[in-house]
């Protein structure tokens, strides 16, 4: 009986194994099934992932080509593949677009920009200008970035949902501008800008990016026909005597605006000069009286000079009458500058009006004749200038060895502004302490004025150096 | 006998208003007959009726007479008649002087164009000054083509001032071309005249 009960407790136990087997197996497929819905979990965030990063970067992509189009520099330049595409100054609902189709798709409406209409308010787009230009992404048949558009356009206190003035109201029509640190509804600076881009990738997915902008000028300013830095004590007479020759200080562009002819940068220079500056009649501009002057247009722009605006650092200023200030000019200029070269031999690189260059000549600078159109920009000269005929209009710093010298005999132009400062010993190039005299020399008088002051050709040779982001955000789809 | 009495007062008082204002009349009178502006005119010609026939009688204007004689006539002076200027009268004669001014200064540098300058040196200076100035008008004919080149290329913002340009470098080219004409007119004379090597040496204009 006892081995019955036995038996039957043994054969009781029997199938335990399989239970827990059973148990263990069921365990290791919860772990399984679990391991493979989380690993396909990960799979498909890692692709959502994948795919809005690669649409962020089509979209910037976008952003860049539009925000460096917009730069004259650059040789794709919008205005350069389509005139006047960008005009000076935009005029709300001016709206520029890239486009970038992939095979024949019309992207303006297959992939309509809603976007505006939610910034400018409802039926702004139908009534905007839309221009519209081919991007320059695809290259040699191969696609580039898979971004649809890029829009351009200038923009409200509205359209950015900002209120810059603090009147507690945004105002739906005023253009925003930026004047290197602020943006303004006065119009001061540069016109600021929207650059929006929307990609869309063969997934589907889509992102909206945008920027708005501001051209950052490298602005120089010397507000004279000349402007001599440092003590001038030269013993011999600043430019020439004969009746036919002249510096005017009075504007070209602007008869009725005036400038020194020559403006020195201290009391004592200024003397000097003008005991040097004869006949008085060659030299007129502000200061001087109507007709032919009784006293030569010279005078001191010695508080502009020492509080001079960084032209790359909006805000801050550096003092032009030290030797530290010039050298930080100069070194500021060589960073913008668009070719470095030893000499002028290379005439090509010396610009146009209509596409102004930054040249920095390490050595001698020889320019003559009467190229059509005469070379234009900022040219900064280290050592001595050779000037005769009509080479170059523009912004000339000759800032080193602080000569310059009309050569020959002949009709000779500069429109535009000449600044001169000595900052190395002419003879030995060893670096001075505080600037020398700069040397002004003339040998032919014919053509009055000779070297005339010039605001349109000097703010046209002020180079846009680059197209600042000022804010950056991503517009949810 | 009130109203009597009122129209006395009347008459007396209009007798002595008549005395008072006699001289000034007078004064009227001849101020009426040599004004010149319109509105002292009218106003001289009001008075001038009340004294009429004191001033037209013969005896009045004749120096014979004692009481004429006696009167004295203000001569005015420039001076005088500029101190008694109003400050708007004073503006309105500094406009009227600077418009005049700029009408003179336009009308010489037009007339500038054509108005050449007597020529003058021996043949030798006169010879120089011509191959001078044909360098000048080479210099200035490139120059004129140089701006007008520019002015093609040249961006929207500085079309207005490049065309001022072209202006000033052609005025340039005309005037050089001027003195050339001027110059070779005077070699010219100088070789029709026997004399003509021993001119007084002076360089040309």
């Amino acid at each position: 009986m006892s081995a019955t009960r036995h038996r039957r407790c043994t054969n009781s136990e029997e199938g335990v194994a399989l239970l827990i087997a059973i148990s263990a197996l069921l365990l290791i497929s919860v772990i399984a099934i679990s391991l493979i819905i989380a690993a396909g979990m990960e799979t498909s965030l890692s692709g959502n992932y994948r795919s809005s990063t690669n649409a962020y970067y089509a979209a910037r992509a976008g952003l860049e080509e539009g925000r460096g189009r917009l730069l004259p520099r650059n040789p794709d330049y919008f205005n350069a593949t389509s005139p006047a595409f960008i005009p000076a100054a935009l005029t709300l609902h001016d709206v520029r677009y890239v486009t970038n189709p992939t095979g024949g798709e019309n992207v303006l409406t297959a992939y309509p920009d809603t976007e505006y209409d939610t910034e400018f308010g409802a039926g702004s787009l139908a009534g905007a200008t839309v221009k519209t230009i081919a991007s320059i992404s695809p290259v040699a048949g191969i696609t580039g970035a898979l971004y649809k558009w890029v829009r351009i356009n200038p923009i409200t206190e509205k359209s950015i949902n900002l209120d810059v003035n603090g009147d507690h109201v945004q105002n739906p029509t005023t253009l925003l501008f930026f004047d290197g640190q602020h943006l303004n509804l006065t119009a001061t600076g540069q016109q600021a800008l929207e650059v929006t881009s929307l990609a869309v990738l063969p997934n589907g997915t889509q992102k909206i990016l945008q920027y708005v902008t501001a051209p950052m000028i490298f602005s120089l300013n010397f507000p004279a026909a000349v402007t001599a830095v440092g003590n001038y004590t030269g013993a011999t007479n600043f430019g020439n005597q004969t009746a036919g020759f002249g510096i005017s200080g009075a504007d070209f562009c602007n008869p009725a605006s005036q400038q020194y002819a020559v403006a020195g940068t201290s009391a004592t220079s200024v003397t000097n000069l003008s005991a040097k500056l004869t006949p008085a009649g060659n030299y007129p501009g502000t200061g001087g009286s109507a007709g032919p002057p009784a006293t030569a247009s010279v005078g001191s722009n010695a508080a502009a000079m020492q509080n001079f605006p960084d032209p790359l650092h909006p805000g801050q200023t550096f003092d032009l009458t030290t030797i530290a200030g010039l050298n930080q000019l100069v070194s500021e200029i060589q960073s913008s500058a668009d070719y470095t070269m030893a000499d002028c031999s290379t005439t090509g690189n010396l610009g146009s009006a209509a596409s102004p260059t930054v040249v920095v000549v390490t050595g001698n600078c020889s320019l003559s004749g009467n190229p059509s159109p005469p070379g234009s920009g900022i040219l900064l000269v280290q050592g001595d200038v050779q000037y005769v005929d009509h080479p170059y209009d523009g912004l000339i710093l000759a800032i080193g060895t602080g000569v310059f010298q009309q050569q020959a005999s002949r009709l000779t132009h500069f429109y535009g502004s000449l600044v001169l400062a000595q900052t190395v010993n002419p003879s030995t190039h060893a670096p001075l302490g505080v600037p020398g005299t700069p040397t002004l020399s003339w040998l032919g008088g014919t053509g009055n004025p000779n070297l005339q002051y010039d605001s349109c050709l000097v703010a046209n040779a002020q180079p846009t150096i680059t197209y600042k982001p000022l804010s950056f955000r991503e517009i949810s789809q | 006998m009130r109203r009597r009495r009122f129209l006395k007062s009347v008459a007396v008082c209009s007798a002595v208003l008549a005395v008072a204002f006699l001289p000034v009349c007078r004064g009227a009178t001849r101020c009426a007959s040599n004004a010149h502006t319109p509105n002292i005119l009218p106003l001289a010609a009001a008075f001038a009726v009340s004294t009429t026939t004191q001033e037209h009688s013969p005896a009045s204007s004749s120096p014979a007479n004692p009481a004429a004689a006696a009167h004295k006539i203000k001569v005015w002076t420039n001076d005088e008649l500029i101190a008694t200027r109003t400050p708007a009268d004073v503006y309105i004669f500094q406009k009227e002087e600077q418009a005049a001014a700029l009408v003179v200064e336009g009308f010489n540098q037009i007339a500038s164009c054509f108005a050449f300058g007597q020529a003058e040196g021996n043949a030798e200076e006169t010879q120089r000054a011509i191959d001078t100035t044909i360098q000048s008008i080479r210099d200035s004919e490139e120059a004129v083509v140089q701006a007008r080149r520019a002015l093609g290329t040249a961006p929207d913002n500085l079309k207005l001032r490049n065309q001022m340009e072209l202006a000033q470098r052609t005025a340039e080219l005309n005037h050089a071309r001027e003195q050339l004409w001027k110059l070779q007119e005077h070699l010219q004379e100088l070789e029709k005249s026997p004399a003509h090597d021993s001119a007084p040496s002076q360089a040309p204009n």
